[in-house]
């Protein structure tokens, strides 16, 4: 063989390497990205859940509880708030994230507002559609929380990834950005007492 | 020197009795792991034997029937955790359930906090709503542990929970992810193989197109132009089938076929007079038989040497290449020098018999010149075998070996009440 084949030959496996190497990083980010992704949506869907629970809560509450009619709307309120923030995977900002966080962090707090009026109706507390809604509310915010811990382990994982060097290169060369995470906020991070 | 370790020991029993009382994820024995049929972790002695064994049958029987695993978990303390913080923890790091199926429920009792929680995996969630595991709690369970009897409490939990998901159109449910599960696994599966194959088979190819290439190069390195020469030496090179055989036994047939073909060209290629320059032709086998003497037609009739005669029209030049078959079982005669002599016949001369050698006579013949060898040989002895008896021994295996849980999740379901 002659030398310029050898070295042509060197050059050319040494391309198709580094593009083989290349592909296995992208695929690699795409996949945690998509991961990312899933735990996303499973934090938005036990969000959803418990926006789903309020509209029964609140019509079990309200026929028993009369003169509550102002923590009452505070909490549709907040719901329709909540429900309205919504955040695109694909466009994860700090700025945005503390947004969501908060309308969540809002309903959450009206929810255990009305949870304390209650104490002083016994009928209420007797009622066993009223129990099975606490008994509800109660498994969702602890998977709320077992979600949003998922996330943000999830998105810590990817944000070391596409920052950790070489991979940082194929990141910034596909625009792979940093994602926000949840974070601990004195209000929001405690689920709301539900205990009598 | 030695004083300080000892103490250093007995520090740590210190600290770990004293650590005892106050159990965490890493500490709570999983009884699972050493008994596959053990589902209640009592390391604090809270649940009395009587119940402990009624639980491990009732659990043991939902798990055969129904593939959920169900375990049962009675702590004096974990500390300031949450008790549905440390059984979402304890859940997912012991992997409670069937992987993919998520079919698993924790029963935790916390005796310092007053609370059982029940912890759902993802699959359970739709047969044991938060709300269903709060009544079951709430009504079959905290009533006798008020009274401290924690056994008969969890007793009688775990008795309504089998008997909600015996249900059969609960356990349709908890067993009906799974079949699909495996179907998403066959179908991966089917996936990941055809791509092998298409993978193995450009590899056939490419090996098909090197390993030819390989003959081309050794043909041109020998330098030959004749191509009865280059017949010889393709005859006679190794081409590796073995290892083609092995790893790619396609390419290995199709190598063959064209290993062949190329061959065959090579021995029909034309040729052209030495003396004249003109075009040779080869002969019919019937017309060669003129150009060939008695021993070499002899060859041919018994298929040992087939020749190939070439001959000039013009000048009368003639050429004879000898083909041998490889196969052949003829030799070489030592008399005549054709390749037509081979074993004819082989009798016994003596039997053997236990006591003595026998003796036979092997008797080759040359097809061509009638020229005979005669071989003795010695047949050995008979020798008898004593026959083998004795009884055979077979493994036995007693008790249940140790299991592990089936790697499920849970997301948080469930629920916890007090007492």
């Amino acid at each position: 063989m002659k030398k310029g084949t050898i070295v042509g030959l060197s050059v050319l496996g040494l391309v198709v390497i580094i593009f083989l190497w290349g592909m296995g990083q992208y695929n690699g980010m795409v996949r945690a990205e998509e991961n990312l992704n899933k735990s996303w949506s499973n934090v938005e869907s036990q969000y959803q859940r418990r926006a789903d629970l309020i509209p029964n809560l609140v019509s079990t509450v309200k026929g028993y509880a009369t003169h509550e009619e102002k923590t009452l709307t505070e909490v549709m309120e907040a719901r329709a708030k909540a429900t309205q923030t919504t955040i695109d995977p694909s466009n994860m900002t700090d700025a945005s994230m503390a947004k969501y966080q908060a309308a969540q962090a809002q309903v959450g707090s009206a929810l255990s507002r009305l949870l304390v009026t209650v104490e002083q109706y016994p009928n209420l507390k007797a009622n066993e559609n009223f129990l099975e809604l606490q008994a509800q509310l109660e498994g969702t915010e602890n998977r709320i929380s077992v979600e949003r811990q998922r996330f943000n382990d999830a998105a810590q994982g990817f944000n070391t990834m596409i920052r950790r060097f070489p991979k940082n290169i194929i990141a910034s060369m596909f625009g792979f950005e940093k994602k926000a995470y949840f974070k601990a906020e004195e209000s929001a991070e405690k689920a709301p007492e539900v205990k009598f | 020197m030695r004083k300080p370790v000892i103490l250093g020991i007995l520090l740590c029993f210190c600290c770990l009795l004293v650590h005892a009382e106050v159990w965490t994820i890493q500490s709570v024995p999983n009884t699972k792991i050493q008994d596959a049929r053990a589902y209640v972790s009592n390391p604090d002695g809270l649940i009395d034997a009587q119940s402990q064994a009624a639980i491990n049958s009732l659990l043991a029987q939902a798990e055969t029937d129904l593939t959920a695993e169900i375990f049962v978990v009675a702590l004096k303390s974990v500390g300031d955790v949450p008790i549905q913080e440390f059984a979402v923890e304890l859940f997912n790091e012991w992997g409670i359930g069937k992987k993919g199926n998520d079919n698993g429920l924790l029963i935790l009792m916390v005796e310092n906090q007053r609370k059982v929680d029940f912890e759902t995996g993802y699959g359970m969630e739709g047969v044991l709503p938060d709300a269903i595991c709060k009544r079951i709690i709430h009504n079959n369970i905290t009533p006798f542990m008020r009274q401290g009897k924690y056994g008969e409490g969890l007793l009688s939990g775990v008795k309504s929970v089998v008997s909600v998901v015996s249900n059969p159109k609960a356990a349709a449910e908890i067993k009906a992810d799974m079949n699909a599960k495996n179907a998403a696994r066959n179908e991966k599966l089917k996936s990941t193989l055809f791509n092998i194959l298409l993978v193995y088979l450009m590899a056939s190819i490419v090996v098909f197109v090197l390993s030819s290439r390989r003959v081309g190069k050794k043909i041109k390195q020998s330098n030959k132009q004749d191509p009865y020469s280059i017949y010889k030496l393709l005859v006679t090179s190794k081409v590796g089938y073995g290892i083609l055989a092995i790893f790619f036994p396609l390419t290995m047939v199709l190598f063959y076929i064209w290993y062949k073909r190329n061959i065959k060209s090579y021995r029909m290629m034309p040729r052209l007079c030495p003396d004249c320059g003109k075009p040779v032709s080869l002969m019919s086998e019937k017309l060669e038989d003129a150009y060939l003497n008695s021993g070499q037609q002899a060859e041919e009739i018994v298929g040992s040497v087939d020749y190939d005669a070439w001959v000039c029209f013009g000048c009368g030049y003639h050429l004879f290449l000898p083909y041998s078959n490889a196969f052949t079982r003829y030799k070489t005669c030592p008399a005549c020098g054709y390749q037509t002599f081979a074993q004819t016949r082989n009798r016994i001369l003596f039997a053997p018999t236990p006591l003595s050698c026998g003796e036979g006579e092997k008797i080759y013949s040359c097809e061509n010149c009638n020229h005979e060898v005669h071989e003795r040989y010695t047949i050995p002895m008979i020798v008898i075998l004593p026959t083998k008896e004795g009884g055979r021994s077979g493994f036995d295996s007693g008790d249940f070996g140790g299991g592990s849980f089936g790697g499920g999740m849970s997301g948080g379901g469930g629920a916890s009440d007090g007492w």
